[in-house]
């Protein structure tokens, strides 16, 4: 099959976008940035100065004072805009992410679905969850409103895994309610975002509305700390997210913390296993294994052990490996050669903790594609929870086969053995278990016979425990994060 | 080996097949002295090149990125195997081969909508749609074929 064509085969130097305009960034610091497929480089991103920071939080918070006056239905009209210049660039932001990213076309053509859907639910919030309230004569001649008001300048940090999709859980929402932002994607994948920024420019916002910059923990921490920047929203790994967290905490900003996963996937004898086994896939291979409603954990409740890992490992080691650009391919690399490496070393670990390797990744050979940062899909089995394989969250094509005898012991491994609390699946035919499972498991995504319980963006994008900081969520639940309330009592 | 397709891969074929079925109904179109038939099959043509289009911008817009998984049990080698041969015929009359070839694809498009419906419903119900439509323009093609003995000029030519 042919590989589609790539958007361009070289980014360059990476760009700033702050006040309306591309800026050369005047830092001597850059990084490059990779096509895990190949090992090629395909940009340059500079991490942004401290002035730079500084640059793009004083023009959005300008900008603030105008947007924020201007009506809602003007700014929902750029909203709208959005999502058709989203629709007519889709097809480039998709192959963009595949290219920088490494997932197949098919998982990037779904992300930037995605983000799109994040974009309509946020005209949707225009014209129903920003509205106030009122209530006439609380007392004689007194009447009571509760108005809605946006807050000012946002950071938003985006994750490796979903460079562009991530971000997009706040930018429109944000935008539609009256803040401004400052975006930094993640350094390792950059370009998507920025390509999002090109389309962004076509809208001709008001200067300083949004911006973008790039850099490492040194600028994330400038953006947090920033007086103007009234809060921070973070997709990432739970040690950065508590560390996001703690830092907003001690300079008072709000906070939106999406943090690391180890999700359980629990398959009961009850289960329909020809349409389980694709979905586990899904689960525990699609992205490469790296997000945070992956499947990790797989448990086999009773006498579905046999059957489940047989099929399971003979559909596991039947995947395609190859350039997401390739549209026969069904897993892509790891999005970096540390990713790599890191993987790795926890199936030496598990080997070492005594699972046992009965599919092993790490000898995968892509042929046309040498210098990939591939690991094929792995499966240990005879895994306890208490090992480090079935406690870390390995971001990778890592899937270790726990058993339990009965649903309450696989429901007690996810709320004991595990801190994190993103998402549980349960793959069965009977209610009652499905029901049973719902209600007991402490995560906030729940996948019944769905092995990515993906939030559609009209919902929020749940997580408890050490998956989560914050009280709001990302997706539609930002509302009251970006805004706040005033309530006015009046008498004339 | 099971043969199995990406919802890309797949989608991709499809919308091929409908390039090559707008091809062949061009040229057969270019073969035949009957007026309306050849006026027919060029509608066809242009209604497979309005599929590939709409199958394409369906795929693009509505992917349900939690459900992509691998689409096995469609047998498509064979099916392109049978295409493939139906039109390169020597033995089989233009008119025969448009029925045929049309026949084929409908099932193959009523099984492909099965097996896509949880990763994109729309493309799903799409394609269902096509596969429905082929059919009625199928039996406009037989109405022409069993009214040919009555009319003048030849349907088909022999290749």
């Amino acid at each position: 099959m042919a590989i589609l064509p790539e958007v361009q085969s070289h980014y360059g130097r990476l760009k700033l976008y702050i006040n309306g305009s591309w800026i050369d960034s005047k830092s001597t610091y850059t990084q490059p940035v990779m096509n895990p497929a190949k090992d090629d480089v395909i940009a340059e991103v500079p991490f942004a100065t401290i002035d730079e920071v500084d640059e793009a939080v004083r023009s959005a918070a300008e900008a603030f004072e105008r947007w924020r006056d201007t009506p809602i239905t003007t700014r929902a009209q750029y909203i709208y805009r959005l999502k058709q210049k989203m629709e007519e660039h889709f097809e480039e932001i998709s192959r963009i992410t595949t290219q920088n990213h490494g997932k197949t076309i098919d998982e990037a053509r779904g992300e930037s679905r995605r983000l799109i859907e994040n974009i309509e639910t946020a005209c949707a919030i225009a014209y129903t969850l920003a509205k106030g309230e009122h209530i006439d004569q609380v007392a004689s001649g007194i009447d009571e409103t509760l108005v809605r008001e946006p807050l000012g300048v946002f950071t938003v940090i985006g994750p490796f895994n979903f460079p562009a999709l991530a971000p997009f859980w706040f930018i429109p929402q944000a935008l539609v309610l009256g803040c401004t932002l400052v975006v930094k994607p993640s350094e390792i994948t950059p370009i998507p975002m920025m390509w999002c920024f090109k389309v962004i420019d076509e809208l001709e916002l008001p200067p300083g509305v949004v911006n973008l910059v790039y850099g490492g923990r040194e600028v994330s921490e400038a953006l947090i700390r920033h007086p103007d920047v009234q809060g921070v929203a973070f997709v990432g790994s739970t040690p950065t997210g508590k560390y996001v967290y703690k830092l907003a905490g001690e300079y008072c900003k709000r906070a939106i913390v999406q943090a690391g996963a180890k999700n359980y996937v629990v398959v009961t004898p009850n289960a329909d296993l020809d349409k389980a086994i694709p979905a586990l896939l899904t689960s525990f291979f699609g992205n490469t294994g790296q997000r945070c409603l992956s499947g990790s954990n797989l448990v086999a409740v009773g006498g579905i052990y046999d059957s489940l890992k047989r099929r399971f490992v003979e559909a596991a080691s039947k995947l395609k490996l190859g350039y997401g650009l390739d549209e026969s391919v069904e897993m892509g690399p790891l999005v970096s050669l540390k990713a790599k490496s890191r993987v790795a070393s926890y199936i030496e670990k598990g080997v070492e903790e005594g699972a046992k390797l009965i599919l092993d990744g790490r000898n995968v050979h892509v042929p046309e594609y040498p210098k990939g940062y591939f690991i094929g899909p792995t499966v240990f089995d005879d895994v306890m929870p208490d090992m480090v394989i079935a406690r870390d969250e390995i971001f990778g094509p890592v899937a270790n086969i726990i058993r339990a005898d009965n649903l309450d012991e696989a429901i007690e491994m996810i709320n004991t053995k595990t801190s994190y609390g993103n998402a549980a699946c349960i793959f069965t035919s009977s209610g009652r278990e499905a029901r049973e499972f719902r209600r007991r498991v402490k995560c906030g995504n729940i996948g019944v016979n769905v092995g990515i319980a993906a939030p559609m963006a009209f919902f929020p994008f749940g997580g408890w425990r050490e998956s989560f900081f914050g009280i709001l969520h990302g997706q539609i639940d930002c509302v009251d994060f970006f805004t706040d309330k005033k309530i006015v009592v009046a008498r004339w | 080996m099971e043969e199995k397709y990406t919802f890309s891969s797949l989608i991709s074929l499809i919308i091929n097949i409908e390039s090559q079925e707008a091809q062949f109904y061009r040229e057969i179109a270019g073969r035949l002295e009957n007026r309306e038939l050849s006026i027919f099959l060029l509608s066809l043509s242009e209604n497979c090149m309005r599929n590939a289009e709409l199958i394409d911008k369906r795929r693009r817009e509505t992917v349900v990125e939690m459900a992509l998984e691998p689409i096995s049990g469609l047998n498509i080698g064979s099916y392109m195997e049978k295409i493939n041969s139906i039109i390169s015929s020597g033995e089989m009359g233009d008119i025969d081969k448009a029925i045929e070839l049309s026949r084929i694809i409908e099932d193959l498009y009523a099984k492909a909508s099965s097996r896509i419906a949880s990763i994109s419903p729309d493309t799903s119900e799409l394609l269902s749609r096509i596969s429905r439509r082929k059919s009625g323009e199928r039996r406009r093609l037989e109405e022409f074929k069993h009214a040919a003995p009555h009319r003048s000029g030849n349907l088909t030519y022999p290749t």
